[in-house]
């Protein structure tokens, strides 16, 4: 029998002419490269023996996904100033400042794709974006289980393009992402022991194929800075901030609800499904509203919006599905 | 100048909050200068409850305060005042942060660390308006010394307040308020044994 999300994936073809075109222009682009590198010294030829085209910023931004009505984006500084990631520190805008430390080598950075699907193997973040069909920009709300908001532009691919080339087999029903747990890169990993590092997060393999989930790459048309999970990171729009993991080392396809790390932590406050739900509280606090982040001191408020808005391309995902349960 | 110990400590009291009005207006204190101000007021005013409570302790064991200790002795009525008018811009911030919709309110009698944060406030509240000399009087030193006690009953409260905060430093503040606990049950039982 087929499943609700079988039936309603007819819906995303609508995406498919977009993605012939991004296909399009590449093919465009990879034969005029050769035309270049056929009459070009050495130093181009081995730009030209890398399997990946470098990615290449600011990318073009997609309509689709322009900034929402009503709202303005967040200050660039601003959204790079004021992260969770815990591996540095607690401390938010502490973040920037910790993560000086850390040499980060974008080109030889790999993510290994592994567990239940075809193509098992370590990919560098070019090849990895070129298989998710080329770079765009999309403007996203984002919204902090801790009841902030921003939007921020993202530069980045379309998980479900990837997932499409890796092929993925059929009992694979999650996909679980991992950042490093390297404590010579993240110091404060050493001072919260109790925590299951690395951190580890995941989704269900109809929320990874959403066309709304994304790779990002970069941010306010810019590589992504460090403290935002260079090089590369998941962006979920429609649920909590915590299940966007920053910095991935690791994408493994898996047959049951993988652990992730708040879900593991404290399962009461952070559901593996984390959905932006204004009608489900945070045992803490409510969710109801949100601080939009403007760095002043009268933040103004907005009232959440089921799924942060995005309810007409996602909740095909959880009919039927209690989502006071399954928060 | 006879009590410049008096001085220095009373003026010092506020200047925590002119510099934090300073990192305020000079646009110091980063993305949501709110929360990381609202974490600052509170924190200090536990500092000082902490310390007021460990001035009472020092007299509860018949210290004798050196000289120069003894603006301390001389000033908690001071140190309890300034504690609760920290207090106040901690709770009024609070409401600004949830721009005073239907939430902040429901949450305060909802959520756990806001009823005992609020729960506390009402205590010191209390405390503070009969600080002076003539609830004193019109009291009755018997009847002060009892509703004054409530600070251990707002201690409690503050204790899970500051205890389950959203990312509170739990090493830190877990190690300090069992100290704190820890002084305050040694002492009841060395009044007991001494009345005894």
């Amino acid at each position: 029998m087929k499943k609700f999300w079988e039936i309603e994936s007819i819906s995303e073809q609508d995406v498919t002419p977009e993605f012939l075109f991004t296909n399009r222009r590449q093919i465009v682009q990879r034969g005029m490269l050769l035309g270049l590198v056929s009459m070009a010294p050495s130093f181009l030829f081995r730009n030209f023996a890398q399997a990946a085209p470098e990615l290449k910023f600011p990318a073009k931004l997609n309509d689709n996904h322009k900034i929402p009505k009503d709202l303005e984006l967040t200050k660039e500084e601003l959204a790079a100033s004021y992260n969770n990631f815990y591996e540095f520190s607690l401390d938010k805008e502490e973040v920037k400042k910790k993560v000086d430390s850390w040499k980060l080598d974008q080109k030889a950075w790999k993510v290994e794709v592994s567990g239940l699907v075809e193509s098992k193997k370590s990919y560098s973040v070019e090849e990895l974006c070129e298989m998710g069909g080329g770079q765009e920009e999309r403007i996203y709300r984002f919204r902090c289980v801790e009841g902030w908001s921003m939007v921020v532009p993202w530069t980045g691919f379309q998980l479900s393009k990837l997932i499409e080339k890796l092929k993925p087999k059929t009992s694979a029903k999650y996909v679980k992402f991992q950042t490093f747990g390297d404590k010579k890169i993240g110091a404060n990993i050493g001072s919260l022991p109790n925590y299951p590092w690395p951190y580890t997060e995941g989704l269900t393999i109809e929320e990874a194929k959403n066309p709304l989930t994304l790779i990002a790459t970069g941010m306010y048309g810019k590589a992504l800075p460090r403290q935002n999970g260079a090089p590369l990171r998941l962006i979920v729009p429609w649920k909590y901030g915590f299940k966007s993991i920053k910095s991935i080392v690791k994408i493994e396809f898996v047959d049951k609800q993988p652990k992730t790390l708040w879900n593991d932590l404290a399962p009461k406050e952070y559901g593996f499904y984390a959905n932006v739900n204004p009608q489900v509280d945070h045992p803490r606090w409510s969710q109801f509203t949100e601080r939009i982040l403007d760095s002043s001191l009268l933040p103004k408020r907005k009232p959440t919006l089921l799924f942060n808005g995005y309810e007409k391309d996602v909740a095909h995902l959880y009919k039927g599905l209690d989502l006071a349960k399954n928060y | 100048m006879k009590n410049i110990e008096s001085h220095i400590f009373r003026v010092s009291l506020f200047l925590p909050f002119i510099y934090w009005a300073y990192l305020l207006f000079s646009g110091s204190l980063g993305a949501d200068p709110a929360k990381t101000l609202n974490h600052k007021l509170g924190e200090f005013a536990f500092y000082c409850l902490i310390l007021n409570l460990l001035i009472g302790v020092l007299i509860s064991f018949s210290f004798r305060f050196p000289k120069w200790m003894r603006f301390l002795v001389r000033n908690r009525r001071f140190l309890g005042i300034v504690t609760f008018f920290y207090l106040i811009f901690h709770f009024v911030l609070y409401l600004i942060m949830e721009s005073f919709g239907p939430q902040a309110f429901e949450q305060l009698v909802t959520k756990r660390y806001l009823v005992m944060g609020l729960a506390a406030w009402l205590i010191l509240l209390v405390l503070t308006l009969t600080s002076n000399d003539f609830s004193m009087r019109r009291l009755g030193g018997k009847k002060w010394k009892n509703i004054h006690r409530l600070v251990y009953l707002a201690t409690a409260f503050i204790t899970i307040h500051v205890l389950s905060i959203e990312k509170a430093d739990l090493i830190k503040f877990g190690t300090i308020l069992a100290l704190l606990w820890a002084v305050q049950i040694f002492r009841f039982a060395y009044l007991k044994l001494k009345k005894a």
